[in-house]
């Protein structure tokens, strides 16, 4: 057998048992230290980084990416990808815009339908992942394309705009604020919550981790791998449509092509955070700390207006060095 | 450039339309920033679709359109026109959408069209450079190309129907600078900087403000869309709270930045926007939006159709047209209104 | 091999002759190697050294620091302390290309050939005779030279087949091939016998003989030990990442190394109790899979180890798979506890009480990165907590009970699967399946790459599931584990049953006679 391997890590063991309290904290320290280290030297920079005007844009504009990456966790740590997320977001945020605007509907009813749609999305990618057992990044690639194209079609490529002037309580999801706080920051807060308790105290979330970790040998294990599975995307696709009325309340708008390239974000943020693509390994706190990352790295390369060159550079390189600095922690740990 | 040396052979349609509208894009281009409207045309008038047509056909030409963004708002008002158009001409316009992003695609289009021997191709091309093999391929096959809103890099072409981007951008650039009185800061949300038409709105709005050693231009790229003019706009709205104004290189950026001004109490903003959207409009009869540089997709495929059918009638015609924009503002904007709605 | 190491002493062939070439000059010594891991040091000052022409064994429980040792050698490590000389020269070994360089190639027990590439390309991956100014591989001079070489090794394969194709002990000799392409003058064998037959392993050492008379130095590092008697000349027991002994075969026995290896005496390798069979627990009738299980049954009964022998590819974990409803069977009959049962998922072979303890522990039984406590609660999850709830706190509670009753060995409930060595991580799949409260447990290959001390272990806790009243059907390629522990033997040739043996009264020359008779199935020739 690999001894030598097996010597290392009961290296690592002995030094565990001395330190009982490592645990899932140690696990996002590389991001957090990261996320204080670029908060520092922005501040240094440009002192606005941290007034609390600019610390609630930054948690405004982490919203998306932080409510689609929690669902995106549960993908990842499965070893699958949603790649249609940026597409279910359109193709929700569109159906509201349609039965509020063009066909009248009240608010209530239409926020409902928008989350119904972006968890039908998800079951149908979930579906054809477990019953047509096509492989996530493919059947999401192609339900991207589907999902924006049904957005496109509803709405014949037109956005709905200015919501609130025939539904003034829509800015109650993205807009207004609450004791201080943005509603987005809240909502996004609240998916996060939720998530981290499915994660950390469910079957679901128990199977998620060791459908990652080892699909067949949970499968030997007698979990019904499908039902899970098909639970983890549509809870990506509630997350979808959550995400879909927050940010069309934000907008005050409703796009077909809104939220292009999301899920490619969240993505970025679920691996910034420490979670291994291939699945079994990572956590939710990691996640939001990473779409707090990217943020700070847009809010802060703005405010000290740098192009939007650099900044695409600067995002690209974090995102590397971010899991850099995870893989050399780990290496050592 | 090659749109430079066009110039010279430039019919302003703009130039032609409307004494009555101030603020005519192609009358910013000739330095005599126009006087206040009088009176108030009919959309018919605003549109000035007759310039070159309609025209009777020689014979029922069969005409392509390449469509390049079938879903697109601005794309869909300019295939109606060009529809309405070749109806009334007598010709045969078949709509040839593209489905995927894909410029190779568009190629794949073309080189069909050109075997299935249309009289004309009018071009609304996804991709400058990467359409050039598909205009070569008309060129040799003799099927005359008329590009509209979008010129091809290379190939001939017959007539190239387009917003001058420059001069429209520096007419919105010149209402910020007077609005804010020659000083202060205005943020530019440009568009993707990988496009020729985001740095035509760019150069343009840079030509009208750089000569203001008062004012300073924060550049940042919204890349069209709606979210990140709003985030933009928050960000600037906190590192630089003096700010007076944003200029939003297409419409969805400009509401971005009204959403984030709106959000932050900031109603002394002094927000510009160009495409001439509905939902722009819209925001300029709230009072949200200050003005918007209004594009008019309906000439270009009204013209379009027409300067082919003049060409195949074997007319001489322009090479360059400019269709021309108009700054629209709370005082104009019925008028405006009531065009895109009778589209 | 063109080589010719005219001026090393000619060892004899095999290891019961006693002209060792003990006076032969060190082609490789160790000295004061220290390798420190956070934590723990996985070796402490060890010296050791290899002479031209033989065969050193390494022995030592899991842990000893053997494979360390091994990944030093082959330049995965860097050693913190401590010098290697060869040739009696120090060199650092930065790189495993450099450790290659150097004449040092490593079979590794993970085996590292391309899949789908054929043999002859593998065998001179990276090193392909050229011809012409382009540098154009010369195809046909790699395939002749491969042939060469592989005959060279007594084994007849054409060397366009794909390395896929191959089994385990096949791709091993490729491996050694590859190596001897490489001019090694000392080639490592790690683990080289755990996944092959014994036949197979025989032929090995044939090979293993063969080279050490040409010259070769070779260190073979084996958990059987009598893989070391049969081919080493010289062992060196490591134990807790220290030296502890270095005799000539000869003059030691296993029953030494054992004691040298846990440091004190094994008085029993298997402890099997006798226990009174009680009704029959499971009864297979008819059991056919197409091509690969024809026409088996058998029955076993509560308190009764039933041991299913017979070379790899008979179809003995096919068995296992096809019963549990993994692999679909296309006739016969499953009976548990007289009532018949229709399995076609692991899920309801689990509400059966069935339970299947893997061959392949970290592929098939173990999620790895998950703690232990998740990979105990894996398969009963009601056992735990609410219909949807499984908390933290409560997995840890349970699994706690049973790393406490089977003595698993990890620093707490948390920690994940894959730091654990092989006999716990055996353990955690065993609790795995106390838990669902199974009865009719399938143990494949229980103790393959557990250490010797944890061996007897896996097997006390048998006698324990025996005494409770299960049944156990244990399939297992190591004789004497098979002989010692079962009450009745099976053995399996070509997906069939082909003998029933007593288990008190077979022996290992009957077993691998039904097993191996007229097999044509070795495409290798001795």
């Amino acid at each position: 057998m690999s001894g030598s391997a097996r010597i290392a890590t009961e290296g690592a063991a002995a030094r565990q048992a001395r330190l009982p309290a490592i645990g899932s904290f140690w696990q996002t320290a590389g991001p957090l230290a990261s996320l204080f280290v670029l908060g520092f030297a922005i501040w240094l920079v440009e002192p606005v980084f941290l007034s609390q005007t600019n610390l609630l844009n930054v948690a405004r504009q982490a919203s998306l990416t932080a409510i689609l990456g929690t669902g995106m966790t549960f993908v990842i740590l499965t070893g699958g990808v949603d790649l249609s997320v940026g597409s279910m977001v359109a193709l929700a945020s569109v159906s509201g815009g349609y039965l509020m605007i063009q066909q009248g509907w009240s608010m209530w009813p239409a926020v409902a339908v928008m989350v119904l749609v972006g968890g039908l999305c998800g079951l149908f990618n979930g579906l054809v992942i477990t019953l047509g057992r096509i492989p996530p990044f493919i059947a999401t690639l192609g339900t991207m394309q589907i999902f924006r194209g049904a957005a496109l079609q509803l709405t014949a490529g037109k956005p709905f705009f200015d919501i609130t002037k025939t539904h003034p309580q829509f800015d109650i999801w993205g807009t207004r604020e609450y004791a201080g706080i943005p509603a987005p920051v809240i909502i996004t807060l609240v998916v996060f919550t939720i998530g981290f308790l499915i994660l950390r105290y469910t079957r679901l979330g128990l199977y998620t981790y060791a459908i990652g970790g080892n699909e067949q040998a949970t499968r030997f294990s007698g979990v019904n791998i499908n039902r899970y599975k098909l639970g983890v995307y549509v809870l990506m696709g509630l997350a979808a449509g959550v995400a879909a009325v927050m940010w069309s309340s934000r907008l005050n708008s409703t796009q077909p092509t809104v939220a292009t390239g999301e899920e490619l974000n969240a993505i970025a943020a679920v691996v910034i955070g420490g979670t291994s693509l291939f699945g079994g390994e990572g956590t939710i706190v990691g996640t939001l700390i990473g779409a707090l990352l990217m943020a700070v790295i847009r809010n802060g390369l703005t405010l000290m207006h740098v192009s939007a060159f650099y900044q695409q550079i600067v995002i690209g390189a974090v995102v590397i060095l971010a899991v850099l600095i995870d893989r050399l922690q780990r290496r050592n740990a | 450039m090659r749109l430079h040396r066009r110039r010279f052979f430039v019919v302003t349609a703009g130039a032609a339309t409307l004494p009555v509208l101030g603020r005519l894009s192609a009358g910013a281009q000739e330095g005599t920033p126009a006087s206040s409207p009088t009176g108030s045309p009919t959309p018919e008038e605003l549109l000035d679709l007759d310039r070159f047509g309609p025209v009777q056909a020689s014979r029922a030409y069969r005409l392509a359109f390449m469509q390049p963004y079938p879903n697109n708002e601005f794309w869909q008002r300019l295939q109606r026109a060009a529809e309405n158009r070749a109806q009334a001409d007598g010709v045969t316009l078949e709509v040839i959408a593209l489905g995927s992003n894909e410029v190779a695609d568009q190629v794949s289009q073309m080189e069909a069209a050109v075997a299935q021997q249309y009289d004309g191709i009018i071009l609304g091309t996804i991709n400058a450079a990467g359409i050039v093999p598909g205009v070569q391929a008309a060129n040799e096959a003799n099927i005359p190309v008329l590009a509209v809103d979008t010129a091809p890099a290379g190939g001939e072409l017959i007539n190239l129907s387009q917003t001058d981007n420059v001069p429209a951008a520096a007419t919105g650039g010149e209402f910020i600078a007077e609005a804010i009185g020659f000083a202060g800061k205005v943020l530019n949300l440009q568009g993707d900087m990988g496009n020729q038409t985001a740095q035509a709105r760019n150069e343009g709005l840079h030509q009208a403000l750089d000569k203001y050693p008062d004012i300073q231009v924060i550049d940042q790229s919204a890349h069209w869309t709606q979210e990140e003019g709003l985030a933009i706009t928050e960000n600037v709205l906190t590192s630089d709270p003096d700010l007076k104004a944003v200029f939003g290189a297409n419409d969805p950026a400009a509401l971005g930045a009204v959403q984030a001004c709106k959000a932050a109490g900031r109603s002394d903003i002094v927000i510009v926007g160009f495409d001439g959207n509905p939902s722009a409009f819209e925001a300029i009869k709230a009072g949200d939006l200050a003005a918007d540089v209004a594009q008019f997709p309906e000439r270009m495929g009204t013209y379009g159709v027409d300067l082919m059918v003049r060409h195949l009638n074997g007319e001489e015609i322009p090479e360059f047209v400019d269709t021309g924009t108009a700054l629209v503002t709370a005082e104009n904007v019925d008028i405006f209104l009531a065009m895109v709605s009778g589209s | 091999m063109e080589r010719a190491d005219t001026d090393a002493a000619m060892p004899a062939p095999r290891p019961s002759d006693s002209s060792s070439p003990s006076d032969a000059q060190p082609v490789l010594e160790l000295r004061g190697i220290c390798k420190r891991f956070p934590g723990v040091v996985a070796l402490d000052h060890v010296g050791f050294d290899l002479r031209l022409g033989e065969v050193h064994v390494l022995v030592g429980e899991n842990g000893a620091g053997k494979s360390t040792l091994v990944k030093i050698l082959s330049g995965i490590y860097q050693p913190d302390e401590g010098e290697i000389l060869l040739d009696g020269q120090p060199v650092t070994l930065r790189t495993p290309h450099e450790a290659q360089r150097l004449g040092i190639s490593t079979v590794h027990q993970e085996l590292n050939l391309v899949p789908h590439l054929d043999i002859g390309r593998n065998i001179f991956l990276g090193r392909e005779p050229t011809r012409g100014p382009g540098g154009l591989v010369d195809y046909p001079t790699l395939y002749r030279l491969a042939e060469e070489q592989l005959r060279a090794l007594g084994i007849a394969i054409d060397p366009r087949r794909r390395v896929r194709t191959l089994g385990v002990a096949l791709q091993q000799m490729v491996e050694i091939a590859k190596a001897l392409v490489a001019d090694a003058r000392v080639l490592i064998l790690d683990e080289p016998t755990a996944a092959i037959t014994a036949e197979e392993a025989e032929q090995l050492f044939r090979i293993v003989d063969q080279l050490r008379a040409r010259g070769t130095a070779i260190i073979l590092i084996s958990h059987h030990l009598e893989d070391a008697t049969r081919a080493g000349d010289r062992v060196t027991v490591l134990r807790d990442g220290k030296w502890v002994a270095t005799m000539p075969m000869a003059e030691t026995s296993p029953r030494e190394m054992i004691r040298l290896m846990v440091g004190r005496e094994l008085t029993q390798q298997f402890p099997k109790e006798e226990t009174k069979p009680g009704e029959v627990a499971l009864r297979v009738e008819g059991l056919t899979r197409r091509g690969v299980l024809h026409d088996v049954t058998f029955e076993v009964r509560r308190g009764e180890l039933l041991g299913i022998a017979g070379l790899v590819g008979a179809g003995r974990s096919e068995l296992a798979r096809a019963i549990f409803g993994i692999d679909p069977i296309d006739a016969g009959t499953i009976t548990i506890h007289g009532k018949p049962a229709r399995i076609t998922s692991p899920r309801e072979a689990i509400r059966h009480g069935l339970a299947l303890l893997p061959e392949d522990r970290k592929q098939q039984g173990l999620v790895l990165p998950l703690s232990v406590a998740d990979n105990i609660v894996l398969a009963a999850p009601n056992r735990i907590g609410t219909k949807v709830g499984a908390p933290p706190a409560a997995r840890q509670s349970v699994a706690r009970r049973f790393i406490g009753a089977l003595r698993i060995r990890t620093p707490s409930a948390r920690q994940p699967v894959r730091l654990l060595s092989g006999g716990n991580q055996q353990k955690v799949v065993l609790a795995k399946w106390l838990l669902t409260e199974a009865d009719i447990f399938f143990f494949d290959e229980p103790t393959r790459g557990i250490d010797v001390g944890a061996k007897v272990e896996v097997y006390r806790l048998m006698n324990e599931l025996l005494e409770r009243g299960a049944a156990i059907v244990m399939i297992s390629s190591e004789l004497p584990e098979v002989l010692g522990m079962s009450d009745r033997i099976l053995v399996m040739r070509g997906g069939r049953i082909v003998a029933e043996l007593d288990g008190r009264t077979a022996t290992q020359e009957e077993i691998m006679a039904h097993a191996a008779a007229a097999d044509e199935s070795m495409e290798a020739i001795a």
